[in-house]
């Protein structure tokens, strides 16, 4: 009797949380794109009715605010979606690592684009608005998350 | 290196002359040899080409290592206010000269002032000038180090001047200007209000024009050797020239902290000026820098350290001295003396602080140079920001007059004639080929333009009615006491008075509202052709340019028509001259509606002798409008 013909056993808890965490980062990474990718055909709308709102000289700030914003927001779905894909290949990673490192990852998806949005809806002459300050937490969070996950991926079974 | 050649021969030829003569005895050789080096010699004389001179600290340092940081360095922080100044005349007021910045046309032809033949043309990616003169041979010859390369220029609206070198160096100014508009190169005298047959004079760039035409300029001009150590923060009038010297601003801004805490605290930025938060006598004085009749009471100190008037202070008269009408020195052609109308009025377009500050909205209101234009949303040509070129601009402070204007005008509420401007600040500076508007903002007075030769709002739209016709309404309106006036006064339009037997700003000025559309449109457009045909032949270059412009708008008189030329020799204009009243005479016989006309307007006084009449009694008293 081979192995194939038993039916397959039940996934253990520690495994089913993997996979449950891997669809969240799945899920969220394609929602993720969804929203981003949203906000850069607002963008290049944008520009095709020349928004003095958006392209104005005196509007600089904003308009590489929001490009910021939906260059990040989009590369962190991405990033997510590998994550998710990550989590499978990984078997080994601890439960606290893991944990860890797809929360921060989470937190730097929602931190980093959104401090770049708020920064630029109303900035000052010169200078992003206040929402920037969201920015440096989340790109702590990413770095976070990208360490874990490159140690965990570096260790031998 | 044909000397060289030419010793080498000789000296080989002697050392060695007896060998030489043995076995080569051909003395021929020798001589065809030096002739062909003679030859070489003459002809690389005759085709050598002068090197360009390069124009070695001719054009100011830029220097900004002191408390100015230029106008690129505003552009990283700023870079919507920088675009918008960009745009502006201000900027483009001193250029170094490139393809980009040139506006004349550098085509190799020649242009005659006095003795001196002008040349522009283009050697590669350099503008150069040549100047010949017939020297006592008889023969026309380049001028000492011509031609010169063409280093600066000066404004791009209506005219540019150019800057080349002299022999120390030092920038000076062809006399020759570029009219913009008229797409050609008119003399310098030619193209300002200047007394006919006076020398004429070359400006000196660094120690005048560099306080108003460049920003942070520094003169270090030395009046013993004529030479200047000049330098600049920007070419042109930049962001320093409003809101002061800004090294302190971008150090504290640099510092993010500093920048947020100034964010959120709303409060004024101490370390930048900013002229709309200035009181209104700080604000008008940034402009009163440059925009007023002044000169620096030490000149010999400005000439050196510059004028250290600093935006958002309220000394500038510990500064400048500023023209007052009332305490002119007593001296007869004094360079301010011919600035004013006999009522104080200052009279040159430019020069506005002396004017607006005479006015009520000033001295009574918060009227300032801000209330109307703006450096960042405006129309470059009178940056007037938006709205302002309409009744929005005094209906800012006199709001009442918004739902009864025709009542207040008595003219229709759609016309020039409702149009405050038209009124209050009616077109009677000179500057710059042109008429424009007063700012001492006043009321017309019939009484007061009788008397002081200050032409009136109302005789500037209605050409055909006199000073008599304007008090009436005056009196009838608005409770004027009725005007004193000569018979003449009384018999003939004003416009004709100021036109034919004004002095030059008056005809310049009336001349320019004979071409008027508002003026057209008020009084009629069918005669006024020979009058202003009578100014073609004006001693003042200046007023025959102005009356021709005015002319060639009507039928009959465009230059395909009528091609009059004010440069031509005076034989020339006089010529055009009585061919185009000849032409009015046969278009318009006796009796023919227009003939009828003319004799109304001329107290049936026959044309000829009315305007030889007037003409014979002109003010020609000498009038220098220093622009």
């Amino acid at each position: 009797m081979s192995d194939s013909q038993s039916p397959s056993p039940a996934p253990s808890n520690a495994h089913g949380r993997v996979i449950d965490r891997a669809k969240l980062h799945l899920c969220f990474g394609w929602w993720q794109l969804f929203v981003f990718l949203s906000l850069g055909i607002a963008l290049e709308v944008m520009h095709g009715f020349k928004a003095g709102w958006y392209l104005d000289a005196d509007n600089e700030t904003r308009r590489l605010m929001l490009t910021l914003a939906h260059t990040h927001g989009t590369l962190l779905g991405l990033v997510n979606l590998a994550f998710s894909w990550t989590l499978t290949r990984v078997p080994q990673w601890g439960e606290s690592g893991r944990r860890l490192a797809s929360w921060s990852l989470l937190g730097a998806s929602v931190l980093m684009p959104l401090g770049f949005f708020a920064g630029g809806l109303f900035p000052y002459p010169g200078d992003p608005a206040l929402g920037i300050i969201l920015l440096p937490a989340g790109a702590f969070f990413l770095l976070v998350s990208i360490f874990l996950t490159a140690v965990a991926t570096s260790k031998k079974k | 290196m044909s000397l060289i050649l030419e010793i080498a021969v000789t000296r080989s030829s002697t050392d060695n002359r007896q060998t030489i003569q043995s076995q080569f005895p051909r003395p021929g050789l020798v001589r065809l040899i030096v002739l062909a080096a003679v030859l070489c010699s003459t002809a690389g004389f005759l085709f050598y080409k002068r090197e360009t001179p390069v124009p070695v600290n001719t054009i100011p340092r830029v220097d900004r290592t002191g408390e100015y940081v230029s106008a690129n360095t505003c552009k990283k922080c700023h870079p919507g206010a920088h675009a918008s100044w960009h745009d502006t005349f201000h900027r483009t007021m001193t250029q170094v000269v490139s393809a980009e910045t040139v506006a004349g046309d550098f085509d190799g032809r020649d242009y005659k002032v006095d003795d001196i033949t002008y040349n522009f043309y283009r050697d590669g990616d350099l503008f150069m000038v040549d100047a010949k003169k017939k020297n006592t041979m008889g023969k026309v010859r380049s001028l000492p180090h011509f031609p010169r390369r063409v280093v600066m220029s000066t404004g791009s609206h209506h005219y540019q001047a150019y800057w080349v070198p002299n022999l120390k160096g030092q920038p000076i100014e062809i006399p020759l200007y570029y009219n913009i508009a008229e797409q050609r190169w008119i003399p310098k005298q030619k193209s300002v209000i200047e007394p006919p047959g006076i020398a004429g004079n070359s400006a000196h760039w660094n120690s005048h024009c560099i306080n108003c035409h460049s920003t942070g300029g520094i003169p270090r001009f030395d009046e013993a050797t004529m030479v200047a150590d000049s330098s600049v923060a920007d070419f042109g009038i930049s962001c320093e020239a409003c809101h002061g010297p800004g090294r302190e601003h971008v150090e504290f801004h640099q510092n993010a902290v500093n920048r947020y805490r100034h964010h959120l605290s709303g409060e004024p930025d101490p370390t930048i000026v900013n002229p709309a938060r200035c009181t209104k006598e700080a604000s008008v004085m940034i402009c009163a820098r440059c925009h007023s009749s002044s000169q620096p009471h030490d000149r010999n100190k400005a000439w050196m350290e510059g004028i250290h008037f600093r935006p958002g202070n309220e000394d500038i008269d510990d500064h400048l001295a500023f023209a007052d009408y009332d305490n002119l020195p007593p001296v007869e052609d004094h360079t301010f003396a011919k600035v004013f109308w006999q009522d104080g009025t200052c009279r040159v377009g430019g020069d506005e602080y002396n004017a607006h500050i005479k006015s009520a909205c000033y001295t009574h209101g918060e009227l300032t140079c801000l209330s109307c234009h703006s450096m960042h949303s405006s129309d470059p040509n009178d940056q007037l920001a938006a709205g302002m070129d309409t009744n929005e601009a005094c209906l800012q402070c006199h709001e009442s007059f918004r739902n009864n204007l025709q009542a207040h005008t008595h003219h229709a509420a759609n016309s020039s004639g409702s149009h405050c401007y038209n009124c209050h600040m009616p077109n009677t500076s000179y500057a710059l080929s042109t008429a424009m508007r007063s700012h001492r903002i006043d009321s017309p007075d019939a009484q007061r333009s009788a008397d002081t030769g200050r032409p009136d709002a109302c005789n500037l739209c209605h050409l055909d009615q006199t000073l008599a016709w304007t008090s009436q309404y005056l009196t009838q309106w608005y409770g004027q006491k009725p005007a004193t006036l000569s018979e003449e006064q009384q018999t003939i339009p004003a416009s004709l008075l100021w036109l034919l037997r004004g002095d030059a700003i008056q005809r310049a000025v009336t001349a320019w509202h004979f071409g008027w559309p508002a003026a057209l449109t008020a009084s009629g457009n069918d005669w006024q052709m020979p009058f202003l045909t009578q100014l073609l032949t004006d001693n003042y270059d200046q007023v025959r340019f102005i009356a021709h412009r005015a002319l060639r708008s009507f039928p009959g008189y465009t230059p395909e028509q009528f091609p009059y030329d004010f440069l031509a020799a005076d034989e020339k204009c006089a010529a055009d001259q009585a061919a185009a009243l000849r032409k009015w005479a046969k278009d318009n016989p006796p009796g023919s509606k227009l003939h009828t006309r003319i004799l109304e307007l001329t107290a049936q006084e026959p044309l000829a002798l009315f305007l030889h009449r007037l003409t014979e009694s002109r003010d020609d008293t000498p009038i220098l409008i220093p622009e």
